[in-house]
């Protein structure tokens, strides 16, 4: 395996906060279900709400967090959160990609730097990988609802 | 050694002053000691001159006494010799004594033995020797006459009597002063002398505080500094990060040892532990032996040490994960192997009677070295991925470019599958049978790959195959176990895309090459060259000749395809025609196979093309093996074939007579290339053969589009 | 009494912070301001003078280091709580360098969250 790709650990690290993030959230902990690698029709279209952090430094690319909107308010319920908002279901799906591409920085360090999220509802046919010709997609469920975690990210030293 | 000098001469600074307080202290004692030793003596001296003195008082009343007794013997006219011989005696003793006491002389002591006095000195006794005198030399005038042989006169005794009754009290008395005055000298003395010794004893009192004190001093102040090196070296030994501690002779660690020795080592471990205890818990046997030679070597002394340090065996130790409940320190990276480096530096003792300075502890200290030799790890296996890509390359450029094409569209396709079979486990999420069919699909993958004698997909298959079979044997398999597929996969996705690029990039290189050369000779240079080296993997001799003057008025279109037909003709010859040297020889020929390679020119478009090697020429029956072989015929259906069939058969996919599977054959593609670029050319292909004598492969085409 | 100042650029974060603040374990707590960025955060601060901050790192205008920086340049003895999900120790350090009292990473559950809370106001003492 290519030493500057990224690796079985690495998928595990960030896997490992987004189901930690539901288990600190919820006391429920997120499953994956499967790993693969995405083609342009890896995101299915009912996962409507996109939570995308765009990453530099040491590394380029981007993470994201898919789902439907079902699970936002689950998320939002679990949270005491009565206000089920478009901004709040959209702050919800940002602040997922968020907590998992800040929490790699404990296995990548300080050099993965990460922006503010960009969330988007709608139809995900405009997100399209950036630098891998074929991003990590890890399909999750939690409590019987399906999210999709892309990391599509490539090492530069 | 300069350092071992520097302290000796720190230290006898350091002892100077209580050096010197403890001679002041022997000086002092000494002197107390001569003065009571004089002083004493003195009034030993003296109390003998005090006694002398009282005798003295004692003398004068006896003489007294006699004379009034040789009175009143006279009176009674019976003179006794003895009262008078008593008072010579007296007078005499009295004489001698008060003259040795004012002028030194002899007299008889005590005890009537001869005695030396010296002359007093002092104004009191002189003042009363010189009054004593002016009485007794009167008195001592009249007693004489007494003494003398004839009887004296009662009136010389009378005389002599009178005056000593006015004088002898006097005499007495003076005799009196003078002991008092002598035994006041004497108590002078024996003053000076306890004064002296008080002096002495203070003054040694005194200097034996100053020592004891400075001693104290001298004493706490060591153990303050050895208390603060103690600290200091318990804070190094906290603090460092190295494994550190001193081994004794007996293999013992050290009271004091860093407390990062077990973090670093991976186990626990106490000062006073057998180190090769430990030791063998954590590497295996063989460097176990090694590092307890090296120790027994490094306690030697008969090495030097600079060549012991370059022959130490354990700077680079790769150590078992310690076993359960042992491991300590950091977060449990179980799945990486810590590598440490020993090294040790002996430490020498005070020199012995031979004058040497022999090995009292080796200093062991104890790096982690795992990240170093991970980085030259990392290395290497970027090495060997480069290595790996330009073998790949090579494989795949050997084959006929429509092979490779082929072969790395099967395995995008496979790999698509596979990614398909992951996608499709999310909603199915029987991992267990996922895995089966992403195995099977692997598995045959490599066999493609083996087939095409491809080792770098071989190597990624079988890479995979055991990620693979190690997930099928987990029970209780998870989505989360499927995590260690993606990146394998993409592996392979991406160095399938890259050699795809490369070869691209090159056969259109050579291609070009070929088509422009447009001559002849380069053509029949290339085919020479690749039967050498595929002679080379066969183990077989071949000399190719190549008489092709017209390839270089080839059209482009027919001259390319005619080179891949070419190549795959050649290698077809060099494979299954040319028989190996042994063969040969045992059927006569020449130990070098002969493929003749010609282009010739029939009609002013028309040409004919032909590959002729001198080998064991087509059997039918080894392509009625192949075909049984290939599972597509039966037995009985392939006996049934007449020979002009079976040779046909030679042109389809899958056959291949090599009884072997290797990088040139015995994969089943090669002539069906043959036969599909003659087909698109609008040529004729015709086999010519004679067992054991030749194979002809003769292609005739038109050179118009 | 505890006047609190929550900044984070995530709406449900402000509110679920501000609902774990008054759900009664931490007595006398009381919101003085909601702030979704550092700017807001830092003009918010100046206005209230709260008591105890929290703060989120990843924001846009002005992130949570630099707004650290100007808050403790107001009052250098403020507890300043980071709430983040950056969970690099060299983000913790620069944090606490520029005058954090304490770190909490999300995600976080109420426990954590009314712990560290407690810790940072106890330093004040």
């Amino acid at each position: 395996m290519n030493n500057k790709d990224i690796n079985e650990v690495e998928l595990r690290v960030f896997i490992t906060a987004v189901t930690e993030y539901f288990q600190a959230l919820a006391g429920e902990p997120a499953q994956v279900r499967s790993a693969y690698l995405g083609t342009d029709l890896s995101v299915p279209q009912s996962y409507d709400y996109t939570g995308l952090i765009t990453i530099s430094g040491n590394y380029r690319g981007c993470v994201y967090f898919s789902c439907r909107q079902v699970l936002l308010r689950r998320l939002l319920v679990c949270m005491g959160e009565n206000d089920h908002s478009e901004s709040n279901l959209l702050d919800a799906v940002g602040e997922v990609a968020n907590t998992i591409s800040g929490n790699a920085r404990k296995h990548f360090g300080a050099t993965l730097e990460i922006s503010v999220p960009v969330t988007i509802h709608g139809p995900t046919e405009s997100i399209r990988a950036a630098v891998r010709a074929r991003p990590f997609v890890i399909t999750i469920d939690w409590l019987g609802q399906a999210a999709i975690v892309m990391i599509d990210l490539e090492r530069l030293v | 050694m300069e350092r071992t000098k520097q302290p000796k001469r720190r230290r006898a600074e350091r002892y100077r002053r209580i050096i010197i307080a403890i001679g002041l202290f022997i000086v002092l004692d000494l002197i107390v000691l001569a003065a009571t030793l004089f002083l004493s003596h003195q009034i030993l001296e003296d109390v003998a001159t005090v006694n002398l003195a009282g005798r003295q008082r004692m003398l004068s009343q006896r003489i007294a006494k006699t004379i009034y007794a040789a009175e009143a013997e006279q009176s009674t006219a019976q003179t006794a010799n003895g009262t008078l011989s008593e008072l010579k005696a007296a007078t005499a003793l009295f004489d001698s004594t008060l003259r040795g006491f004012t002028v030194g002389g002899g007299t008889l002591g005590v005890n009537g033995q001869e005695l030396r006095i010296k002359a007093l000195e002092g104004e009191a006794p002189r003042n009363i020797l010189r009054r004593a005198a002016i009485l007794w030399t009167p008195y001592v005038a009249l007693i004489d006459p007494l003494t003398g042989e004839i009887t004296p006169a009662a009136e010389t005794i009378r005389k002599a009597s009178e005056y000593s009754k006015i004088n002898s009290n006097k005499l007495l008395d003076l005799m009196n002063q003078l002991t008092a005055a002598l035994e006041e000298n004497v108590a002078d003395k024996t003053d000076i002398l306890r004064l002296v010794q008080i002096v002495g004893v203070v003054l040694a009192l005194a200097n034996f505080a100053f020592i004891v004190f400075k001693l104290i001093g001298r004493l706490r102040a060591q153990d303050a500094l050895v208390k603060q090196q103690q600290r200091e070296n318990a804070q190094i030994f906290a603090t460092i990060r190295d494994g550190l501690f001193l081994l004794h002779p007996d293999g013992m660690i050290g009271s004091q040892m860093s407390a990062s020795l077990p973090t670093v080592i991976g186990k626990r471990v106490a000062p006073g532990d057998d180190f090769l205890s430990v030791l063998e818990t954590l590497v295996p046997e063989k460097e176990h032996e090694a590092a307890k030679e090296y120790i027994s070597l490094l306690f030697g002394d008969r090495v030097k040490e600079s060549l012991v340090a370059s022959l130490n065996p354990l700077s680079q130790l790769e150590l078992r994960a310690a076993d359960g409940g042992g491991d300590v320190g950091k977060e449990a990276d179980s799945s990486a192997s810590r590598f440490v480096s020993l090294q040790f530096s002996r430490v020498k003792g005070e020199k012995n009677e031979m004058g040497v300075r022999q090995t009292t502890h080796l200093l062991v200290t104890v790096h982690d070295v795992s990240e170093r030799v991970r980085l030259i790890q990392a290395v290497k296996d970027a090495e060997m991925r480069a290595q790996e890509e330009i073998k790949g390359l090579l494989d795949l450029l050997e084959l006929e470019p429509a092979v490779s094409r082929r072969f790395l569209n099967d395995t995008e396709q496979s790999l698509d599958a596979i990614n398909d079979a992951l996608r499709g486990a999310g909603q199915t999420r029987d991992y267990p049978s996922t895995i089966s069919e992403i195995f099977r699909r692997v598995h045959h993958l490599k066999g493609e790959a083996a087939a095409h004698s491809l080792s770098l997909f071989e190597t990624l298959a079988h890479r995979f195959e055991n990620i693979l079979s190690e997930l099928r044997d987990r029970p209780n398999l998870k989505g989360e176990d499927l995590l260690a597929i993606p990146p394998h996969l993409e592996d392979i996705y991406s160095r399938t895309a890259k050699l795809r690029s490369l070869a691209e990039r090159m056969t259109s290189k050579d291609a070009h090459l070929t088509q422009n050369a447009a001559s002849g000779h380069e053509f029949g240079y290339m085919l020479e060259a690749l039967a050498e080296k595929v002679a080379i993997n066969q183990k077989k001799k071949v000399r190719v000749t190549a008489d092709v003057p017209d390839f270089g008025s080839l059209p482009d279109s027919k001259a390319t395809m005619l080179r891949d037909i070419a190549i795959q003709l050649v290698r077809n010859a060099v494979v299954h025609g040319i028989e190996a040297t042994n063969e040969r020889v045992i059927s006569s020929k020449t130990e070098s196979g002969n493929i003749h390679v010609t282009l010739k020119r029939l009609e002013a478009d028309k040409f004919e093309f032909a590959v002729r090697d001198d080998g064991r020429g087509v059997i039918p029956d080894h392509i009625r093996e192949s075909l049984v072989k290939s599972g597509r015929y039966s037995r009985a259906e392939a006996d049934s074939l007449d020979e002009r069939t079976l040779v046909m058969k030679l042109f389809e996919p899958g056959i291949s007579t090599s009884p072997t599977v290797d990088s040139d054959a015995g994969r089943g593609v090669g002539l069906d290339v043959v036969a599909e670029k003659v087909k698109i050319m609008g040529a004729q292909i015709r086999l010519g053969s004679r067992p054991n004598i030749y194979t002809q492969f003769s292609v005739t085409f038109s050179s118009a589009a | 009494m505890m006047r609190l100042l929550i900044v984070d650029d995530s709406n449900i974060i402000r509110s679920r912070i501000m609902r774990i603040v008054l759900a009664g374990t931490l007595p006398g707590a009381q919101i003085v301001g909601l702030a979704r960025d550092g700017a807001q955060a830092v003009m918010m601060f100046k206005a209230h003078q709260p008591d105890v901050v929290t703060m989120d790192l990843t924001m846009p205008n002005m992130d949570g280091v630099k707004c650290i920086e100007e808050i403790i340049a107001i009052n250098p003895d403020v507890p300043i709580l980071v709430v983040s999900a950056l969970a690099d120790k060299a983000t913790a350090i620069s944090a606490l360098r520029k005058g954090a009292r304490g770190f909490l990473n999300k995600p976080f559950t109420e426990k954590q969250l009314i712990a560290a809370l407690k810790e940072v106001i106890s330093n004040d003492e």
